[in-house]
């Protein structure tokens, strides 16, 4: 027990003190805080300059229109397209054209659209600029042009365009979550994207810290260290002060975001004020305790059975490539639970997401979906859990059976044979 | 009090006999040479020994009990595949590794910075291990081998990587040792060091024990004392297989090996009748000869 504990103090000190561990940390949160508000934050940011867009329209029936309509204003309360007019007929439209690319080109102006005479029927019409992969900006001349034109269509036709708009206008649907006892709390798609994270999370970790302890385990083999520390204790003492170790870094890395993580909760009303537009609609959702619980559960019971199986194999392998080869069904298996929970995201209650989220090697990550997705019966939850707990306790016994023999064999990898000749040793 | 006993020990992997029917008596304060050919079986007992490897039959006692975590915190080991954590610095990789054979970092603190010293490596305390020389982190896996000072060290291969300076030091401190009551297992394929810190021997060949006991005793046991002999003129009984078993040139001198029933008298008798003899002289056979005779004679005795 007591060579446990150094051997998990080393792991623990090791990399909880390396560069890697502290920036990763104090990273993390950041990326994540610029992923959710960082768009909000660059939209309301405003374009400084103004733009010179030429319109050459032959149809006589769009610019004095599009004047009205492109009205966004530059952060110095400037025009941001400022558009001139340029005349031309059919006949001298090439020139016309020639000479405005001309201009583009010279940067003299940013860019020109040309209504055709025709756009009522061909419903067409064409912008040339030296970029033209700003979707945003596409997107607002292509509504502007368009919205011009079915009013003047409409108006043709003798209908009042105002009216019109107003007949059609689409339907809002307000979606709420109905929690346990009946509790009603509106829901923005925030619950996805929570529930997304956290998910996301938990298959990190798993890929992450499992390689981490298989890493340790073939370095430490590789390099030979390995005969002095068997030598001083037993291997399985190795194997858990290990895992435990390598863990305990992971424990705490989330301690320290759950922490950043409550903090944001609270000042979450004057950091929105500071960085996001005030009327985003952002608000950082609030995940109930029970959740976070079974959060932390998962995490902890799906490491333990990944970390098992990554020391066995590390204790396999006699060089990086060997390491990447069998490291690879591994993280297939990961991924496969990881596909599965999208699944399960959309269909919580389907036959398939209760059989799924009884699978242990898929259990931490879909049982854990259905929970944050809708609360399954505490006795589903409680099942997966014991199959899962039976299951880590096995492969505790299989890889500690496999590390004792693999830790001290060089060489070529073992086949299958021989590793279940090692087990019955 | 015997610091090691090995009492009729066996260990097979799969159709290998690695160790057979060996046994194993080791006092305190002696320096046993465990020797042997590649994959003779030394580290398999070695191994066995440190508990890593259970034996199939047979029983292994350190200071007189069954192996168990208290008894191996009385050992030290220095294995032959040297290694050690490249990215931890020198000082806490020690103290780790003390702190595995049982020692508190208070107690270990002030062994290291000893140990450091006698090792002129205290200004390397606070480095990483990948930035020392391959000699200096040999020096390193040494002191983590003695620093709990064990009852019971075994080294294995100590000498390989080290400059003569740090060969002496490194002698000197298992000589230390051993006048302290440790007893030392050394495992090496340079006989002259065996014959020159060695008290008894013990040489394996194919997991058998073929020749062991005290190094004077297995010396005396061995029987065919070499001849050297200086001489000018051409010594064409050399060549005569009835009178000389064996013979090597070394240029200024031959080691001559009699052969059986011949005695030194009528080899005498027959140098001096062929050339001028100006040294004739009975020596001991080197631990090299007797290794070398005694793995190849298993040999030819295995093919027939």
């Amino acid at each position: 027990m007591n060579r446990l504990w150094t051997i998990f103090k080393r792991e623990y000190l090791t990399r909880v003190k390396t560069k890697g561990f502290i920036i990763g940390t104090a990273l993390t949160p950041l990326f994540i805080i610029l992923l959710s508000i960082g768009p909000s934050l660059l939209i309301s940011l405003k374009t400084e300059k103004s733009k010179q867009i030429s319109v050459v329209d032959l149809s006589g029936i769009v610019y004095d229109e599009l004047l009205n309509a492109l009205n966004d204003t530059t952060s110095s309360g400037e025009r941001l397209y400022e558009l001139t007019r340029v005349k031309a007929t059919l006949e001298n439209m090439d020139n016309v054209k020639s000479d405005l690319s001309q201009a583009v080109d010279k940067n003299e102006i940013d860019g020109y659209i040309v209504i055709p005479p025709d756009i009522i029927e061909e419903n067409e019409t064409h912008y040339y600029a030296k970029s033209v992969s700003n979707f945003d900006e596409n997107r607002i001349f292509r509504n502007a042009i368009s919205q011009i034109i079915t009013n003047y269509r409409l108006e043709q036709s003798n209908l009042n365009p105002e009216l019109i708009n107003k007949l059609t206008r689409r339907i809002n649907l307000r979606t709420f979550k109905v929690a346990k006892g009946g509790k009603e709390e509106e829901d923005r798609g925030l619950s996805f994207i929570v529930t997304f994270i956290m998910v996301m999370f938990l298959y990190m970790a798993l890929i992450m810290y499992g390689a981490f302890v298989m890493r340790s385990v073939y370095e430490e083999k590789l390099s030979r260290v390995v005969e002095v520390l068997i030598s001083s204790c037993k291997p399985f003492q190795l194997m858990a002060g290990k895992v435990l170790g390598i863990g305990a870094v992971g424990l705490t890395q989330y301690f320290i975001w759950a922490a950043v993580a409550a903090l944001l909760t609270i000042y979450s009303g004057s950091i929105i004020q500071i960085f996001a537009a005030s009327d985003s609609g952002f608000s950082i959702p609030t995940i109930p305790i029970s959740v976070l619980v079974y959060f932390v559960i998962f995490f902890i019971l799906g490491y333990l059975l990944f970390a098992t199986l990554y020391a066995a194999l590390g204790a396999i392998v006699n060089s990086d490539q060997d390491a990447q080869q069998l490291q690879f069904p591994v993280i297939m298996l990961i991924i496969l639970a990881f596909i599965l929970a999208f699944h399960i995201i959309r269909n919580p209650t389907s036959n398939l997401s209760q059989i799924i989220s009884m699978i242990p090697f898929f259990s931490p990550i879909t049982m854990f979906t259905r929970i944050a997705v809708q609360m399954p019966p505490f006795g589903e939850i409680l099942l997966s859990i014991i199959i899962l707990v039976l299951t880590i306790i096995f492969m505790i016994w299989l890889a500690g059976k496999i590390f004792r023999v693999g830790i001290l064999m060089y060489g070529k990898r073992p086949t299958l044979p021989e590793l279940l000749n090692w087990i019955r040793y | 009090m015997s610091a090691l006993t090995i009492d009729h020990v066996y260990k097979s992997f799969k159709d290998v006999q690695a160790v057979q029917d060996l046994s194993m008596e080791l006092p305190e304060g002696v320096i046993f040479g465990l020797l042997g050919p590649n994959g003779a079986g030394k580290t398999t007992t070695i191994r066995m020994i440190m508990d890593i490897i259970i034996p199939d039959k047979g029983k292994i006692f350190l200071m007189g009990k069954p192996n168990s975590q208290q008894v191996r915190d009385q050992v030290g080991y220095l294995p032959e595949e040297r290694g050690l954590y490249r990215k931890m610095k020198v000082g806490e990789l020690l103290s780790f590794l003390a702190e595995m054979k049982g020692l508190k970092p208070s107690q270990s603190k002030v062994r290291i910075k000893m140990w450091l010293e006698r090792f002129e490596l205290n200004d390397w305390i606070n480095k990483k291990v990948e930035e020392l020389s391959r000699g200096m982190q040999q020096k390193i896996q040494f002191i983590a081998t003695v620093i709990h000072e064990p009852r019971l060290i075994i080294l294995d291969e100590p000498f390989t990587g080290l400059d003569p300076i740090n060969t002496d030091l490194v002698k000197n401190i298992m000589l230390e040792q051993k006048n302290k009551g440790a007893a030392i297992i050394f495992s090496t394929h340079l006989m002259d060091q065996v014959e020159k810190l060695c008290d008894s021997i013990c040489l394996i060949n194919d997991g058998k024990d073929v020749l062991s006991g005290e190094l004077r005793q297995v010396k005396k046991n061995f029987g065919k004392n070499a001849i050297r002999m200086e001489y000018e003129g051409a010594a064409k009984f050399l060549n005569n297989q009835k009178l000389v078993r064996n013979y090597k040139d070394h240029g200024n001198f031959v080691e001559i090996y009699a052969a059986e029933k011949i005695t030194i008298k009528q080899l005498l008798q027959e140098a001096i009748t062929e050339v001028d003899v100006s040294k004739f002289e009975i020596m001991e056979p080197s631990l090299h000869e007797i290794f070398v005779e005694t793995v190849k004679k298993k040999k030819n005795g295995g093919k027939k």
